[in-house]
C-alpha cells in the first residue's frame, strides 16, 4: 500500500518539478532571448550540483543569464570579475585587521571576511582572465563545498553554485584553466551568436525603456528538493553501460575508440565524465517531461559534459581540431543496440 | 513487485513474429533464390556432365527449408527489437527502458520503485496504440548485378552439353560379360540339368544290392560337387572307381545269369500285359509291369484263390491264363530263328575258315593268333547268349505251359493249384532275374551319365572361358582398340556394307570370329546353325549332325536308343521362336519372350533297353529356329532404330545401342 502511496506522490512530485523547472526555464526567457539550450544547460547544473563554464565571445548575455537564474531561483548572488590582478584573497576572503569597542578596548583584532565565494551562486566572469593561481583558489571551494583560509576551513553555503565564463582561448590576455579545474566543472556549455531574431528581441528588449522584473520562483528548499528528486530517477543498465563505453571510446587506447581519438587526444574523459553524462541525461528526461532517460538524453549532453575534459595532443592542437566532432565520432562509433 | 503490462507482452511477441517474418523475407530473397539458382546449375552440370540422377534436382529447394529454418530459430534480443520500436515511433526508449526495468533488480529507494512502475505503466499504455509492423518492415532486398547473373549461369548450364557415353562404353564390356562371369562363377557347379539322372538313381536306390549302393553313391558325388566340397577331377576319379565296382559286380551277375534278362523282361511284359486284360488278374500283370515280381506271385495266388470261389472269377482266369499261353507261345514262335543262332553259326564257320588258315610268316602268325582269339572270343560269347537265349525260351515255354495248364484245369482242383504255383515262383524268378540285370545296366548306365555330365560340365565352363575372350574382343573393338582386327574381317567376309544404316555404322571385332560361337555350345556344337545365312545354307548340316549324336549313341551296340522307339505322350508346349511381341512404343517395358519358359517332360514307352532322359537346355539354338538370324536382327535393328529415333531416348545410351547392334550384326 506504501508502494502505491508512493507511486502517486513521486508521480505528483515529477509532474510538480516538471512544471517548476518550466516556470523557471519561462522566467528567464523573459530576460535572456533565444540560447534555450545553454538555459537548460545552466539549469541542469543548479539541479545537478554541479558547476557550469559557459564560454563565448563578450556580449552573448552569459553574465546576465546567470544573474537572472540567481534572481530566479531566489539564492544568494556573487559576481567576481576575473581579472590578471585578482587574488585568490579577493575570492575566499581574507583576515583583516578590525579595531574593536567595548570590552577589548579598543585593541585592533583580526578578523575573518568572507569573499564573494561565500553565495549560493557565484558568477565567475571571464574566469580566464585571472591568473591561474587565483584560477586555483576556487578548486577546494568548488570540489569540497568549502574554504580553507587563515588556517580554517569554512563551510559554503548549499545550495553552492559557481558559474563561470570565459572567453575563447585564442583571445589575448586570457589563461587557460588548469584541467584539475577544468574537470570539476559538469558542464562547458558554448554560446553561440544569436540569430537574427533573437538579436531583434534582444535589441528591442534592451533598448526600450520597458525593463523585465524577474520574480523569484524556486528557493534553496526547492532546488534541493529537486536535487534529491534527480538522483531518484530510474537508469536502466545499458544506458549506464553505454555512457561508460562513450567515456572509454574517448580514451585512444580503447578497442572501440574511433580513428580520430585514437589520433588526435592525448587524454580521454574522466569518471566525473561519465557521472555528468549520467546526470545530465537524467535531468534532460525531466526537463522533457519523462520519467527515465534515453539513449538520445545521453547522446545530447555528452559534448557538454565531455568537451572540456578532453585534451588533445599536439597533432591535435596543430590540426586544429575540434574536440567536439571527436566526441561525435565517439558516439557515431559505440552502438546504442546493446 | 513488478508491474504486469500484458499489452507490452503482446506487442513485444508480435513484433519478434514480425522480425522473424522479416528475416525469412530477407533470407529468401537474399540467400535462398540465389543459392537454388547456384545450386540448380551445379546439378545441372552434374546431370549432363557426370550422370547425376534427376532426384538431384531437389536440392535446389534445400536453401528453402534451411533459410525457414533460420529465421524461426535464430535468437532475437528483445531489447533490440524494443529500441526499433521505440525509435520508430519516437518513444525515446520507453518501451526498452520499461522491458529492461523488468528483469532489473528491485532499486532501494522507495521513489525510484515508483518511478520504474510508472515507466511501465507508461510503456504498457503506449503498447496498446501501437503496431510493430511499420516499425519492423519486411526487407525485400532490392536487386543486385549478381541476382540477375544467376538465371544466366543457370541457362549457361543447360547449354552445358552431355557427357559422350564413355561411361556406357566403359560398361559395354561389363554389360555383356556380367552373365557370362556369373556363369563362369557357377561353371561345373550347376548341377541342375542332373534332374533326369538324379531321378534314374533315387528310383535305383531303396533295395540292398550292388546297384542301390552304386546309385546311392553317384547321388552322393553329385550332391558333393554341387556344394563344392570336391572338384570334378576328384568326382570323375570317385566315379571311375565305382565304375570299375560295378563292372566287376556285372561280371559276376553275368556269369551266374543262365537266362537272358532281356529276353525274360519281354516275355514278362506279354505276360503281364495278358493278365492285365482280365480284372481278377489285373495286379498281377501291374506288379509284373512295374518288375516286382514278389506281387505278381502274391496277386496271382489271390486271383486263383477267387476263381475257386466265384465262377466268374474262375472264367476270367482262365482268359487270362489262356491269353497268356498265347501270347508267350506267340514270341517263342518268334525267336525260333533268331539272330543269335544265325551270328553263332556264321561266327563258328569263320572261326573254322581261320583255323584252316597257315601263316606263312611270324607276323601273319601273330596276325592269325589275334584273330583266332577275337573269332573265339565272339564264338564264345555267341555262344553263351545263345544258350541263354535257349534257358531263356525254356524258361518261357515252362511259363507258357503252367498257364496252359492252369488255364485248362478244373478251378479249385489241386492241379490247378499246383500250376499256379509253378506259374507264379516261375514269374517272380524271371522278373528277379531280368529286375536284378537290368537294375545292374541301369547303374552301369548311371554312373557312365555321371561321368558325362561332370566332364560335360568342365566343358561347359571352358566354353564359357571362350565366350569370355569372345566378349572382351568385342569390349576393346566397342572402345576403338580392335581397330586392325576390325579391318580384317571386313576385308575377309566383305560384309556389312551393303545394308548401311545409322544403326551399322562398320564391322566390329574380328572377321573370323563369328557371332555363331555362342555361349552354352560344347565341343559338338554347330556354330553354323546361329549364325544366320550360314545356317541357311548348312541346314542339311545340321540335320546330319543331330542325326549322327543319335546314330553315336545306338552305334554302342548295346541297345540304348530309346528316340527311335519312344514316342512323346507327355503335353509339349512349343518353346516359341524366342522372338517378343513387340511394342508400339519403343521405349516401353520389354514384353515377355515366350521362348519355352516351361519345363516339359516326355515320358517315352520303355522298349528293351534302358530309358534315358536328358533336357536340352538350349534346343533353340541347335537346330529349333525358324527363322534366319539375319531376318530377325533386321527386325529388331529396325525397331531399335525407331527407338533411337525418339526424343524420349537417353542420349547418353544410345552409342551403346548402336554399338551393341553393330557387334551382334551378322556377317
Amino acid at each position: 500500500m506504501s508502494t502505491a502511496i508512493t507511486t502517486a506522490q513521486t508521480h505528483q512530485e515529477l509532474q510538480s518539478m516538471q512544471h517548476d523547472l518550466a516556470t523557471l526555464t519561462a522566467e528567464i526567457q523573459r530576460v535572456i532571448v533565444g540560447q534555450d539550450k545553454v538555459i537548460r544547460s545552466v539549469v541542469s547544473c543548479l539541479l545537478a550540483g554541479g558547476h557550469g563554464l559557459l564560454e563565448g565571445v563578450p556580449g552573448l548575455g552569459k553574465t546576465l543569464l546567470i544573474r537572472t537564474l540567481a534572481r530566479a531561483v531566489h539564492l544568494d548572488f556573487a559576481r567576481i570579475q576575473f581579472t590578471p590582478d585578482l587574488m585568490p584573497a579577493d575570492i575566499v576572503g581574507t583576515s583583516m585587521l578590525l579595531q574593536t569597542e567595548g570590552d577589548a578596548g579598543g585593541r585592533p583584532v583580526l578578523q575573518y571576511q568572507p569573499g564573494p565565494i561565500f553565495a549560493n551562486i557565484v558568477l565567475a566572469d571571464e574566469i580566464n582572465r585571472a591568473t591561474p593561481k587565483t584560477q586555483s583558489a576556487l578548486l577546494e571551494a568548488m570540489a569540497e563545498g568549502t574554504v580553507t583560509a587563515g588556517g580554517q576551513t569554512r563551510k559554503l553555503p548549499n545550495p553552492f553554485l559557481v558559474l563561470a565564463t570565459q572567453n575563447p582561448l585564442e583571445m589575448e590576455g586570457t589563461y587557460p584553466l588548469p584541467e584539475a579545474q577544468l574537470d570539476r566543472f559538469l558542464y562547458k556549455m558554448h554560446v553561440e551568436f544569436p540569430a537574427e531574431d533573437e538579436l531583434i528581441s534582444i535589441l528591442n528588449r534592451t533598448t526600450g525603456v520597458d525593463v523585465a522584473d524577474i520574480k523569484p520562483v524556486l528557493d534553496a528548499e526547492r532546488v534541493a528538493e529537486m536535487r534529491d528528486l534527480v538522483r531518484a530517477i530510474p537508469v536502466t543498465d545499458s544506458i549506464t553501460r553505454y555512457v561508460v563505453q562513450v567515456l572509454r571510446a574517448t580514451h585512444a587506447d580503447d578497442s572501440r575508440a574511433p580513428e580520430m581519438i585514437k589520433r588526435y587526444v592525448r587524454f580521454g574523459g574522466s569518471p566525473r565524465g561519465a557521472q555528468a553524462m549520467l546526470l545530465g541525461a537524467r535531468i534532460r528526461c525531466i526537463l522533457d517531461g519523462r520519467m527515465t532517460p534515453s539513449i538520445d538524453d545521453v547522446r545530447a549532453v555528452a559534448s557538454e559534459a565531455l568537451r572540456h575534459r578532453l585534451i588533445l595532443n599536439f597533432e591535435g592542437e596543430a590540426e586544429g581540431i575540434s574536440i567536439d566532432a571527436c566526441i561525435a565520432k565517439v558516439l557515431t562509433a559505440v552502438p546504442a543496440d546493446k | 513487485m513488478t508491474t504486469p503490462t500484458p499489452a507490452l507482452d503482446r506487442l513485444f511477441a508480435a513484433a519478434l513474429r514480425r522480425v522473424r517474418l522479416a528475416d525469412a523475407t530477407w533470407g529468401l530473397g537474399r540467400i535462398a533464390l540465389p543459392a537454388a539458382l547456384v545450386t540448380a546449375a551445379i546439378v545441372l552440370i552434374a546431370m549432363r556432365r557426370f550422370g547425376a540422377p534427376e532426384v538431384s534436382l531437389w536440392l535446389c529447394a534445400a536453401p528453402l527449408p534451411v533459410v525457414l529454418l533460420w529465421a524461426a530459430l535464430r535468437p532475437h534480443a528483445l531489447r533490440r527489437v524494443a529500441r526499433r520500436i521505440d525509435v520508430h515511433f519516437g518513444l525515446d526508449d520507453q518501451l526498452g527502458a520499461a522491458l529492461e526495468f523488468e528483469h532489473a533488480p528491485t532499486r532501494a529507494d522507495p521513489r525510484t520503485v515508483a518511478i520504474v512502475g510508472l515507466v511501465r505503466q507508461r510503456a504498457d499504455a503506449l503498447a496498446q496504440t501501437l503496431d510493430p509492423g511499420p516499425a519492423i518492415p519486411l526487407r525485400v532486398p532490392p536487386p543486385r548485378a549478381i541476382d540477375a547473373a544467376l538465371p544466366v549461369l543457370v541457362a549457361l548450364a543447360w547449354l552445358v552439353p552431355p557427357a559422350r557415353a564413355e561411361v556406357a562404353e566403359t560398361s559395354l564390356g561389363a554389360v555383356l560379360l556380367a552373365p557370362v562371369q556369373q556363369a563362369g562363377a557357377r561353371a561345373g557347379l550347376d548341377l541342375a540339368l542332373a534332374g533326369p539322372l538324379r531321378q534314374s538313381l533315387r528310383e535305383l536306390t531303396g533295395a540292398n544290392d550292388e546297384p542301390a549302393l552304386a546309385a546311392q553313391e553317384i547321388l552322393d558325388i553329385l550332391d558333393a560337387l554341387e556344394r563344392g566340397e570336391i572338384d570334378r577331377a576328384l568326382a570323375l576319379e570317385r566315379l571311375e572307381e565305382l565304375e570299375k565296382e560295378i563292372a566287376d559286380a556285372d561280371a559276376e551277375l553275368d556269369a551266374e545269369l543262365r537266362e537272358d534278362p532281356a529276353m525274360l523282361a519281354e516275355a514278362l511284359e506279354e505276360l503281364g500285359d495278358a493278365l492285365q486284360q482280365e480284372q481278377l488278374t489285373e495286379k498281377a500283370g501291374d506288379a509284373l509291369d512295374r518288375g516286382d515280381g514278389d506281387k505278381a506271385e502274391q496277386a496271382l495266388a489271390e486271383a486263383g484263390t477267387q476263381a475257386e470261389a466265384e465262377v466268374g472269377a474262375d472264367e476270367q482266369m482262365k482268359r487270362a491264363l489262356a491269353q497268356a499261353e498265347q501270347r508267350l507261345g506267340k514270341q517263342a514262335d518268334e525267336r525260333e530263328s533268331s539272330e543269335t543262332a544265325k551270328a553263332l553259326d556264321e561266327a563258328e564257320r569263320r572261326l573254322r575258315q581261320e583255323e584252316k588258315k597257315k601263316p606263312e610268316d611270324p607276323e601273319a602268325a601273330a596276325e592269325h593268333e589275334r584273330r583266332l582269339k577275337q573269332q573265339r572270343d565272339r564264338v564264345e560269347e555267341l555262344r553263351r547268349k545263345h544258350e541263354r537265349e535257349l534257358a531263356t525260351e525254356k524258361k518261357v515255354e515252362e511259363l507258357r505251359r503252367n498257364a496252359k495248364q492252369a488255364a485248362q484245369s478244373k478251378a479249385g482242383s489241386a492241379e490247378r493249384k499246383r500250376e499256379l504255383e509253378k506259374l507264379g515262383r516261375g514269374m517272380k524268378e524271371a522278373s528277379r532275374t531280368a529286375r536284378s540285370s537290368q537294375r545292374m545296366q541301369g547303374a552301369r548306365d548311371a554312373v557312365e551319365e555321371a561321368k558325362t555330365f561332370v566332364r560335360r560340365s568342365g566343358q561347359s565352363g571352358a566354353g564359357e572361358d571362350k565366350r569370355k575372350q569372345q566378349f572382351r574382343r568385342f569390349d576393346k573393338a566397342a572402345k576403338g582398340e580392335g581397330k586392325e582386327e576390325g579391318k580384317d574381317g571386313k576385308g575377309k567376309d566383305g560384309k556389312g556394307k551393303g545394308k548401311s544404316t545409322l544403326m551399322v555404322e562398320g564391322e566390329v571385332g574380328e572377321g573370323k570370329d563369328s557371332m555363331g560361337q555362342m555361349p552354352g555350345e560344347g565341343q559338338d556344337s554347330q556354330g553354323q546353325d546361329s549364325q544366320g545365312q550360314d545356317s541357311q545354307g548348312q541346314d542339311s548340316q545340321g540335320q546330319d549332325s543331330d542325326g549322327q549324336d543319335s546314330d553315336g549313341q545306338d552305334s554302342d551296340g548295346q541297345g540304348k536308343d530309346s528316340d527311335g522307339d519312344g514316342q512323346g505322350d507327355g503335353t509339349s508346349q512349343s518353346p516359341g521362336d524366342g522372338i517378343g511381341q513387340g511394342s508400339q512404343d519403343p521405349l516401353a517395358e520389354p514384353t515377355a519372350l515366350g521362348a519355352g519358359a516351361k519345363d516339359v517332360r516326355v515320358n517315352a514307352r520303355r522298349g528293351r533297353g534302358v530309358s534315358k532322359a536328358e533336357i536340352l537346355k538350349d534346343a533353340s539354338q541347335h537346330g529349333f529356329a525358324t527363322e534366319p538370324y539375319r531376318k530377325t536382327f533386321e527386325k529388331y535393328r529396325d525397331h531399335a532404330q525407331s527407338a533411337l529415333d525418339s526424343d524420349a531416348f537417353p542420349a547418353a545410351q544410345r552409342r551403346l545401342v548402336k554399338r551393341y547392334y553393330q557387334m551382334i550384326q551378322g556377317r
